[in-house]
């Protein structure tokens, strides 16, 4: 008996389970797709890492854990008793889960509109919410390292720096030196609450020739006199290429951005066609890859949404079931941010991502849920029954699953790294909306939305699960 | 579905097999993750091909990347530009020197070690110049000693006008030199200081000579004559007594090798027994002889030893050639480095010092220096301040890179610790919340996964960045997913398939 059973247990699991796994496999991976649009490279790479992580669990899970699970019964399992004993155990919890489902079917319109008045408020309130991007704020904040720059900067008065790089034929000549000197004085002026120093070429040699700029023989002989060190900071070998570089306050990404720009823009207008001026340095990298992390996130979420909509579409070829998934997702991501909004949260480079994560953790239980209610109702079930069983079943594994990513992402809680924890708690967060999402909001729409899908499924009952 | 049944049926008739296989495949992948690189260069943050990194990869490329900033913090600024700081700085960078991804290095001891290697220069000038007008001066002794031997049969001088106006020339140069060795590192050989009191000697004999000269001079011409000797005597006089005076002042000799130390010695020895032998002339002329002969033979003595001291001095410099220009030992030799002559700080050493009790020094890395050769600099200036402490000062190395390397660090601990800390959860939680038997199997099955994913990455070369590491639960809290899904399934066809 207990050989048939297993035999008959893997051909059900694979052939009913696998498909709804894979579907939500195709989803989640695409969803991680729209990471792949991200401007940052580390983003994209960790899209590609998921991607490859999502692939690998169903591989392993489809040809390790079934035949190991298999194997256990087939050759080892005689007797069914202990199976028994926790049958009786969780027809309590089966029980529960019924009555909830009912009463959920029963309010399932005053349920739907509280979701979509929340998320609706939430996604206004989003647009409310501040983005984070100073480094400094991330980690510990009893760290030495950290105490040590800011003393650091008390002193210097700086410690971040953007570079003007200039180019011509030769910076060493009189007209590029004095325009060096005239721009590494008027930008301090220009820019007097970011910029707290200036330093350059022409400032060196001034420093060297009491104050004056020396002529050009003179300007020859300091040069010469100058250790190799010093000058190297300032003047490539060819001479062709110098530097002013421009001490300024620590600042926030966006205001940082915004003198970047203005800074451009000044530098450009200020300067002879025949020298060419960037302004560049690791601060405007990082300034570059905080904005399109934070600024792009809206995007990253709703092209996510369309390719799982898409996806879904090719699957099911039917819109209404491809777009059920994805109201829940809608709805965990106002929801989401309607909680960094209240609890004043602001959005980090990481959090930025979330978009994203709550697709590939949504989507995933909306379709496991959704593939089995329609199984149901394919076996002749009414909805009712169907979403039931579904959330029985279902329900439970997802609870399962849930729980146990909440219980490995609560570690990032504890992390002394203020964007973890910050992080780790939004996950949780987002986690449990997205059960809350699937267990109640989910069943109200299908048991709504059945009377559209019905007459399809009906029709083409191979087609649903195959 | 066909190919799940085929799946389905593969999976009954041949488990063993399918697990074996499966897990070889893993197996496989796994070794890719050696290849795994952790990427946290500018490459991860921005797209290679945007103009932004591409100027920065040049501005880079041409004046170095970030740098560290070793603070010195004292009460004041006169115990902060001392020659223990600045050795520590030498020190230090030399060492550094060795290590990978370093640009440049920059601190005031930069500044004084080229002072010093100007000085230096400006001092072997002096060196050559004082030489070459003690030649001079001595070849133009003998010429005139040879001429007053010519002359012997009268007993008045020769007139020699025209050598004594190039005397005048010659001392004027050695005048220079002496000015020239003042100005320079001031830290003068041992040997200078006998010179000195042997140009005294010199002088004073030149001195006794005119007066020599004057008893034998006939008319105005030959008085004038002596007076030009008598005024040269006291110029050579005046000189050496700034000899003796700087080389008082001076320091002893830095990182002098045994060898030269002993050519030295040797030349030291060389130069008293010169004394001695002026002593003797000084002896036979103080009986107060006479007779012309007699003055042109202590003029030739005169000459020849001048010669010989010029050639002593040119030793000298040869010597000199083996020390390099370094930071001075004793503080005042350094603070007529880098104070103006009104006790002002030199300008150049402005942007070292702050508020007159902060100075820096700074590591500037190179463009592409990785992480590691940062993480091993910034440890190695750490530890290098650690084990030379000065006293009175208190040392801070800070800097970008070093904040950096604190987040890495930290990360990966707490990364650690996470990983160890989510395994642990999760398997509380599946225990409570998965009620199926073998109900930890799923956080088997995924760690399983997490390797083959790992290893995957290193094949097909996806680097693990800040970000994938810092969320690398998320890989393991969506994966198990479709594990406890799949076991749930099973259990529940198992217990008897209601449906």
């Amino acid at each position: 008996m207990m050989k048939n059973r297993s035999t008959e247990g893997v051909k059900k699991t694979v052939t009913k389970m696998a498909p709804a796994v894979l579907t939500a496999l195709l989803a989640t991976a695409v969803g991680f797709l729209s990471l792949y649009t991200s401007p940052v490279p580390m983003i994209q790479d960790f899209g590609k890492m998921l991607t490859i992580g999502m692939l690998i669990s169903f591989i392993v899970g489809l040809f390790i854990l079934i035949p190991i699970l298999f194997t256990r019964d087939y050759f080892f399992t005689k007797s069914t008793t202990e199976n028994v004993k926790i049958n009786t155990g969780e027809s309590k919890v089966n029980t529960g889960f019924r009555k909830i489902t009912n009463s959920i079917i029963k309010l399932r319109w005053l349920i739907l509109f509280l979701a979509i008045v929340t998320a609706a408020s939430g996604i206004w309130g989003d647009m409310y919410t501040g983005v984070e991007t100073d480094v400094e704020t991330f980690m510990p904040q009893d760290t030495q390292e950290l105490e040590d720059i800011h003393k650091l900067r008390d002193i210097l008065g700086t410690t971040d720096q953007v570079s003007i790089m200039y180019g011509t034929d030769n910076v060493l000549d009189e007209k590029t030196l004095k325009w060096s000197e005239e721009m590494t004085n008027s930008l301090e002026q220009e820019f007097p609450s970011v910029i707290v120093d200036t330093n350059s070429l022409s400032a060196l040699l001034k420093k060297m020739n009491e104050g004056e700029m020396p002529n050009q023989k003179k300007t020859a002989d300091i040069i010469e006199d100058m250790p190799e060190e010093q000058l190297k900071l300032f003047i490539n070998e060819e001479r062709n290429k110098s530097v002013i570089n421009v001490g300024i306050k620590h600042l926030e990404a966006e205001q940082l951005q915004t003198f970047i720009t203005e800074t451009k823009e000044y530098v450009a207008g200020n300067k002879p066609d025949d020298i060419s001026a960037t302004i560049t340095g690791k601060a405007v990298v990082d300034v570059e890859m905080v904005t399109a992390l934070t600024t792009g996130r809206y995007k990253m979420t709703l092209l996510g949404m369309g390719l799982v909509f898409l996806v879904l579409l090719l699957i099911y070829r039917h819109p209404i079931k491809a777009f059920i998934p994805l109201l829940p997702i809608v709805f965990i991501v106002g929801w989401s941010g309607g909680v960094m909004y209240l609890f004043n949260i602001d959005y980090t480079p990481l959090t930025a991502t979330l978009g994203a994560l709550i697709i590939g953790i949504g989507t995933e239980f909306t379709i496991l849920i959704m593939e089995r209610f329609y199984e149901e109702r394919k076996k002749g079930f009414k909805s009712r029954e169907a979403i039931l069983t579904a959330n029985e079943k279902i329900g439970k594994a997802i609870f399962a699953s849930a729980f146990t990513t909440i219980g490995g992402f609560s570690a990032l809680l504890i992390s002394d790294f203020v964007i973890l924890s910050n992080f780790g708690m939004m996950i949780l967060v987002n986690i449990s909306f997205a059960l809350l999402s699937t267990i109640i909001v989910l069943p109200t729409i299908l048991v709504i939305l059945d009377r559209f899908v019905r007459t399809k499924s009906d029709k083409g009952t191979e087609f649903v699960t195959g | 579905m066909r190919i799940l049944k085929f799946i389905a049926n593969g999976i009954v008739k041949y488990p063993i097999r399918v697990l074996t296989i499966t897990i070889v495949v893993i197996l496989l992948f796994a070794v890719g993750a050696q290849q795994v690189e952790l990427a946290t260069g500018n490459n991860t943050l921005i797209e290679e091909d945007t103009e932004v990194y591409q100027n920065n990869q040049t501005l880079e490329q041409e004046f170095g990347g970030e740098s560290i900033i070793v603070l010195y913090e004292a009460d004041n600024k006169s115990s902060l530009l001392t020659p223990e700081t600045l050795h520590q700085m030498e020190n230090l960078e030399s060492q550094l020197s060795s290590q990978d991804g370093i640009y440049t290095i920059v601190g005031p001891h930069t500044a004084v070690e080229n002072i010093s290697k100007k000085k230096a220069e400006k001092y072997k000038e002096g060196l050559t110049e004082m030489a070459d007008g003690m030649n001079g001066m001595g070849e133009k002794l003998q010429e005139i000693s040879v001429n007053i031997k010519e002359n012997a049969t009268g007993q008045s001088l020769p007139d020699f006008e025209s050598k004594i106006s190039e005397m005048e020339k010659l001392i004027g140069r050695m005048v220079e030199g002496q000015k020239k060795l003042e100005r320079g590192s001031g830290e003068l050989l041992d040997g200078y200081s006998n010179m000195g009191s042997q140009l005294k000697d010199v002088a004073m004999k030149l001195q006794q000579s005119a007066i020599q000269m004057e008893n034998n001079a006939e008319g105005p011409a030959g008085h004038k004559q002596a007076a030009k000797f008598k005024h040269f005597g006291v110029k050579l006089n005046a000189m050496g007594d700034k000899m003796i005076d700087a080389s008082v002042k001076s320091a002893g000799l830095p990182n002098v090798s045994g060898n030269t130390i002993n050519g030295l010695q040797g030349l030291d020895k060389g130069l008293k027994n010169q004394q001695s032998q002026l002593h003797e002339i000084s002896e036979r002329q103080g009986q107060q002889q006479k007779d012309l002969q007699e003055l042109a033979g202590g003029l030739a003595k005169m000459g020849e030893n001048l010669v010989s001291m010029s050639e002593n001095l040119r030793e000298m410099i040869a010597f000199s050639d083996s020390m390099s220009p370094v930071i001075p030992k004793k503080l005042k030799t350094l603070e007529k480095m880098i104070y103006e002559d009104d006790g002002s700080l030199r300008s150049i050493f402005d942007d070292m010092l702050i508020d007159g009790q902060y100075m820096t020094f700074m590591v500037k890395f190179t463009g592409d220096a990785t992480d590691t050769n940062k993480s091993k600099a910034v440890a190695f200036v750490k530890d290098y301040m650690e084990e030379n402490p000065i006293e009175g000062i208190d040392t801070m190395v800070s800097g970008k890179p070093v904040l950096d390397d604190s987040i890495r660090t930290e990360m990966k601990n707490s990364m650690q610790k996470m990983m160890g800390l989510s395994i642990l959860f999760m398997i509380i939680v599946l225990g409570l919340v998965f009620r199926v038997k073998w109900r930890i199997l799923p956080l088997v099955i995924i760690l399983i996964a997490v390797i083959g994913t790992v290893g995957l990455m290193g094949w097909i070369s996806v680097p693990i960045t800040m970000v994938s590491m810092a969320v690398f639960p998320i890989l393991i809290g969506l994966g198990i997913d479709y594990a406890i899904q799949f076991q749930a399934r099973y259990t529940e066809e198992m217990k008897g398939g209601k449906h």
